[in-house]
């Protein structure tokens, strides 16, 4: 799975989770919570990316991300290319 | 059920609970309205609605004894072989604080008694060497006593403002279980070195509220698993447990808690998991509503709230606990209800007792805890009474309450009100 494609995952979950969000307007140097994600958000959003990629990060190295772009390259790590 | 050495099978559970939600309670929809916040926003993610508050003649030794005496009173102190304090709050980093209530309650001299700590965990850490200690046998069938006891640390103007309180918990276990029965071979493990929230001196309680959020998840999902792979029998997360009491540093967490099981198990859409939370888990958070934190005696409080509610319980129903303690640790284990435990909660009334609370506004609330965070490492220290001004008149007096009556060269002096 190519790095655009985990983004592409990555946006479409976090439409799903958060009101009035469509996919066409996240923009990945952005954090989740400039779209108005709280923690509970956050963290759910990131159960449904590891579970439809197929990997299992440990939640606890993503707390200082900053960005979805950020979330993606750990991801990337865990990701059998 | 637990294997007795000639072969047959002795029970081990839960013979008497009681919950001791402080004197005072904080409204959280005021507290957010002083911080300029939505107040319906902050009730609605936190699920707290108020928090506990003690006065400054209140520390977890007073908390803790309070919950037990109405246990305590009612048995032969002698009837009890062990007392465990569970505690990431203690008021002595040497002296464990079982020993100021040992003395306070006036148990017996020869009750083997410490202190366990791992942060929230510290609760169930200690039910469970009590638990080990009532199915060896050894202590010929006494009872064990065990107390969970935690208060939030000044975080005035905070952003963990919102997810503060404290509780009290004392819970009699026995091999003549009345509340719960234990599941001792249904149970799962998961630990990892991190700092999530800590508390390095008497003061401070510090952490990373995502970091913390992220260790609960991990831990919940690897203590899942741990279940799953040694529950005698197998196990189905839908169909066996009846209820499921999550650990809450604050109630909102239980949605997302149980809405990463759910999911492990079976994809669902949310508005199925929203179902099936408000059928097998909001029955357990009714009074952590009320309390805020409840910390070490979380999975306590939830038993309690259950069994005092009115939802259709079943003798039998197996109820599904997940425990945490930050650093971190996290369990999950399982018990089954006995039959008539609705009676017998009920009898200890947490509901009144939760509702005489004393409303603290919100400049009694700071005024009080900015003067515990400057007192509480000093050497002598007399709790003023008369602020807030009528609570120890009207919650106190003659109510047969242990309170702090003064600390003198660090030696603290405890008195029944």
């Amino acid at each position: 799975m190519t790095r655009f494609e985990v983004i592409e995952v990555m946006k479409r979950i976090i439409a799903d989770n958060l009101d009035d969000m469509n996919v066409d307007n996240i923009d990945p140097q952005k954090s989740m919570k400039d779209y108005g994600a709280n923690s509970l958000d956050m963290i759910e959003v990131v159960s449904c990316s590891m579970r439809e990629l197929n990997i299992k990060v440990p939640r606890a190295e993503l707390a200082e991300i900053q960005d979805i772009d950020g979330l993606a390259d750990k991801f990337m790590e865990y990701i059998d290319t | 059920m637990c294997r007795k050495a000639q072969g047959t099978m002795m029970k081990i559970g839960i013979e008497n609970l009681n919950i001791y939600g402080c004197s005072m309670a904080l409204d959280q929809g005021k507290l957010a309205e002083a911080r300029g916040k939505d107040p319906q926003k902050v009730v609605k993610d936190f699920l707290i609605d108020t928090r506990s508050l003690n006065p400054l003649w209140e520390d977890v030794v007073t908390m803790g004894a309070n919950a037990a005496k109405p246990i305590v009173e009612n048995i032969d102190p002698k009837s009890i072989g062990i007392l465990i304090v569970g505690t990431e709050s203690s008021v002595d980093f040497g002296k464990p604080i079982s020993t100021n209530i040992t003395g306070a309650l006036g148990l017996p001299p020869n009750i083997r008694n410490y202190e366990t700590k791992h942060a929230c965990y510290s609760g169930i850490a200690a039910m469970d060497a009590a638990v080990n200690w009532l199915a060896s046998g050894f202590g010929d069938g006494r009872k064990a006593l065990v107390i969970s006891s935690d208060f939030s640390r000044e975080h005035l103007r905070t952003k963990e403002e919102f997810v503060l309180g404290g509780t009290a918990a004392a819970v009699l276990l026995s091999d003549t279980p009345r509340l719960l029965e234990f599941e001792p071979r249904r149970k799962g493990t998961w630990t990892t070195d991190i700092y999530d929230t800590f508390r390095p001196s008497a003061r401070a309680e510090v952490g990373n509220n995502e970091v913390s959020l992220y260790a609960y998840m991990d831990a919940l999902e690897g203590a899942w698993g741990d279940y799953v792979s040694r529950a005698e029998g197998g196990t189905d997360f839908d169909g066996d447990h009846r209820w499921l009491c999550y650990h809450t540093p604050f109630p909102g967490i239980a949605f997302q808690a149980h809405r990463t099981l759910c999911n492990i198990n079976a994809p669902r859409r949310k508005s199925e998991v929203i179902e099936d939370f408000e059928r097998r888990v909001v029955p357990t958070l009714q009074f952590s509503r009320r309390l805020g934190s409840t910390y070490g005696s979380s999975n306590f409080v939830g038993i309690a709230a259950l069994l005092s509610g009115d939802s259709k319980l079943g003798t039998g129903d197996r109820i599904g606990f997940y425990a945490y303690g930050s650093g971190a640790i996290g369990e999950f284990w399982s018990a089954r209800l006995c039959d008539g435990a609705r009676a017998e909660m009920k009898k200890m009334d947490i509901q009144s007792s939760l509702n005489a609370r004393m409303n603290a506004s919100v400049e009694e609330y700071e005024k009080i805890e900015l003067h515990r965070s400057q007192v509480v490492e000093l050497p002598d220290f007399n709790p003023d009474r008369s602020f807030p001004g009528g609570l120890w008149e009207s919650a106190y007096r003659g109510r047969e309450l242990l309170t702090l009556e003064k600390v003198e060269n660090y030696v603290r002096t405890y008195a029944w009100s």
